[in-house]
């Protein structure tokens, strides 16, 4: 294999990952960047997507990622009541940072023990017709396990995108998150427009879910592995910008692939690292703005 | 002590109780702990997996094609632990084998396909791996995906050797040379095992574990045979008279007799090293019939030939 051929193929693998990275993130982006929700239960919902795309895969030979879209409407009302839980107990009562980080902590171990005592430690997985697959264009091969997610990921990165932009729930939520008061001012009813986001940003963890086991396996433990990784992404694109979690998965995803040919594979997580630190020195919101 | 995620039994290898104290400790199966369990002063562990120490073993039964040649050919090594990094068995001549990378991943590693890249930059002959459940299942969906072919591709590859991910791969693992702990094979039918199989099975779909249980479960058996031989054998219930005693007999199992060696390890290695062959689809079936688990080494177990270079790879 050329080296520019080896180069560019790495690029692009890069590339696609990083778009995945990016839709693992995309729902952190909305609760921590934009809500000031530590919710480091995020990638347990993801995973509890996983066992529940895996049902659906089971049961009704559904495909991961369509599987992930048709759970959807469940984990934004999840979202939804879940907020209202978190408002009543925690934010109402002032007492949303450290308290919410724990309630949520709380979440994340009582998911991954639910999922072990209902289904079992074993490891889950599908098979598509694009599992092991790759299409050839030129020099460049590309895994369609990879690609579907990628384009999956920029779709639903892009929607949102769209959606915290030009629509009055989007736009009143970013104001929330700017300064409620005068939102308030504005006739905005900050606790719905929490509500719709905090669903939308569980949302997000339906279609990573569905992603994620295209992917890879899956077991219940697996939402530790990804803690660092989105929070990372999130922190790099800067807090509450969606595009920015989206770039910056991309240039995670780019960094590790092209870390991995010149180093070892280890060393692409320290370079990762290196570029967070560097980040927060020098631009301590992130890359880019809400 | 902390459930272990891939055997479903207790395993505890850093509970400060086990340095020093006269317990009893049966290990199932722990491939990738040995060094550090060897480093401590353990006088009193059994470790029910068949031999930790011939790890290499299968680096030969892969390397032994060639030899046969006299030829030079490459060898990749990967581990997913640096400290843990596979050393060219010294039962293959090192002017035969020549290492071409060695490398490690971290357990966070998403996808392989980069890493797996770098290996078909480099033409190998011969890949061997290390890795846990997940890190198997990408590993090789990734090199199918790449087109990598090696004349051998396979090593301590944890995971396949579970019916859910072999049936989520299916025929792609045509091929791969990989350890095992036990395959119902003719030479294999130890008085009880069948038995034990067959009631593990009776209850493991329902219980949401691997519908075969070939890896585990009869280890798991033996475990507790091991440990009832050494209540029974000593007529007592002290530690350390029952860690002596099943230090010191031979302990009829469903997996067959077990003498432990002062190290705690099986005094003679079984760990079984297999080849998938003639997989045909994802069906458990597939995975449920022995003779597409071909044993290659030990000889004496021994149920079918390599198949060298495999086409599916090649």
């Amino acid at each position: 294999m050329l080296l520019y051929d080896f180069l560019i193929n790495s690029f692009i693998v890069g590339l696609l990952v990083g778009g995945f990275y990016a839709i693992l993130s995309i729902g952190l982006s909305i609760s921590f960047g934009l809500m000031n929700m530590v919710n480091v239960a995020h990638p347990t919902f993801i995973i509890i997507a996983c066992y529940l795309v895996h049902l659906l895969y089971n049961f009704f030979g559904l495909d991961p990622i369509i599987g992930g879209v048709i759970l959807t409407p469940l984990f934004f009302m999840m979202g939804f009541t879940l907020y209202h839980f978190y408002y009543r107990f925690f934010e109402i009562r002032s007492e949303s940072s450290l308290m919410g980080l724990i309630f949520f902590f709380a979440l994340l171990v009582l998911g991954e023990i639910g999922l072990v005592l209902s289904v079992g430690t074993n490891y889950i997985t599908v098979y598509t017709a694009y599992t092991m697959e790759a299409i050839n264009i030129g020099i460049i091969r590309i895994p369609l396990r990879l690609l579907y997610p990628f384009l999956a990921g920029l779709a639903t990165t892009i929607a949102l995108f769209f959606f915290f932009s030009k629509t009055f729930i989007g736009i009143a939520a970013r104001a929330v998150a700017q300064d409620e008061q005068a939102a308030m001012l504005m006739g905005c009813d900050p606790l719905t427009v929490r509500r719709i986001a905090f669903g939308l940003s569980i949302l997000t963890t339906a279609i990573a879910g569905g992603l994620l086991i295209a992917i890879q396996p899956v077991d219940p433990f697996l939402d530790r592995q990804l803690i660092g990784k989105v929070f990372a992404v999130v922190i790099l694109g800067g807090m509450g910008s969606l595009l920015g979690s989206l770039i910056a998965g991309i240039i995670l995803g780019v960094v590790e692939s092209l870390a991995t040919i010149f180093f070892q594979t280890g060393w692409s997580y320290v370079i990762t690292l290196f570029i967070l630190i560097l980040v927060l020195v020098f631009k301590p919101s992130g890359l880019f703005k809400r | 002590m902390e459930q272990s995620r891939e055997y479903g039994v207790l395993v505890s290898l850093d509970n400060p109780r086990v340095e020093g104290e006269p317990i009893p400790w049966m290990i199932p199966e722990v491939p990738y702990q040995s060094k550090s369990l060897h480093n401590l002063p353990l006088k009193h562990i059994a470790n029910i997996g068949p031999g930790q120490r011939n790890r290499a073993t299968v680096l030969e039964v892969m390397c032994i094609r060639e030899s046969q040649g006299e030829r030079s050919y490459y060898l990749v090594v990967f581990s997913e632990y640096g400290t843990e990094k596979e050393e060219v068995p010294s039962g293959v001549r090192p002017r035969i084998v020549r290492c071409v990378l060695k490398e490690s991943y971290p357990p966070t590693t998403v996808e392989f396909v980069p890493l797996m890249s770098k290996v078909k930059a480099l033409n190998p002959d011969i890949v061997f791996i290390c890795s846990f459940p997940t890190d198997s299942v990408g590993i090789v969906k990734a090199s199918k995906e790449i087109g990598l072919a090696p004349k051998i591709f396979g090593g301590f590859m944890v995971g396949l050797q579970l019916a859910s991910i072999q049936t989520q791969l299916g025929p792609a693992l045509n091929g791969l040379i990989v350890h095992h702990t036990y395959v119902p094979a003719p030479k294999m039918k130890f008085p009880g095992v069948e038995d034990v199989l067959a009631r593990y099975q009776r209850q493991a779909l329902e219980a949401g574990v691997d519908p075969l249980g070939w890896y585990n479960a009869p280890y798991a058996y033996a475990m507790m045979q091991v440990l009832e031989a050494g209540v029974r054998g000593c007529g007592c219930l002290d530690d350390a008279k029952i860690a002596d005693w099943i230090k010191n007999h031979e302990i009829e199992t469903v997996v067959g007799k077990i003498r432990f060696a002062p190290n705690g390890e099986w005094a003679k290695p079984r760990t079984l090293f297999i080849q998938f062959q003639n997989i045909r689809s994802a069906d458990l079936s597939e995975f449920a019939n022995p003779d597409k688990i071909v044993i290659l080494w030990p000889e004496e177990y021994k149920s079918g030939e390599i198949i060298y270079p495999f086409p599916g790879w090649r």
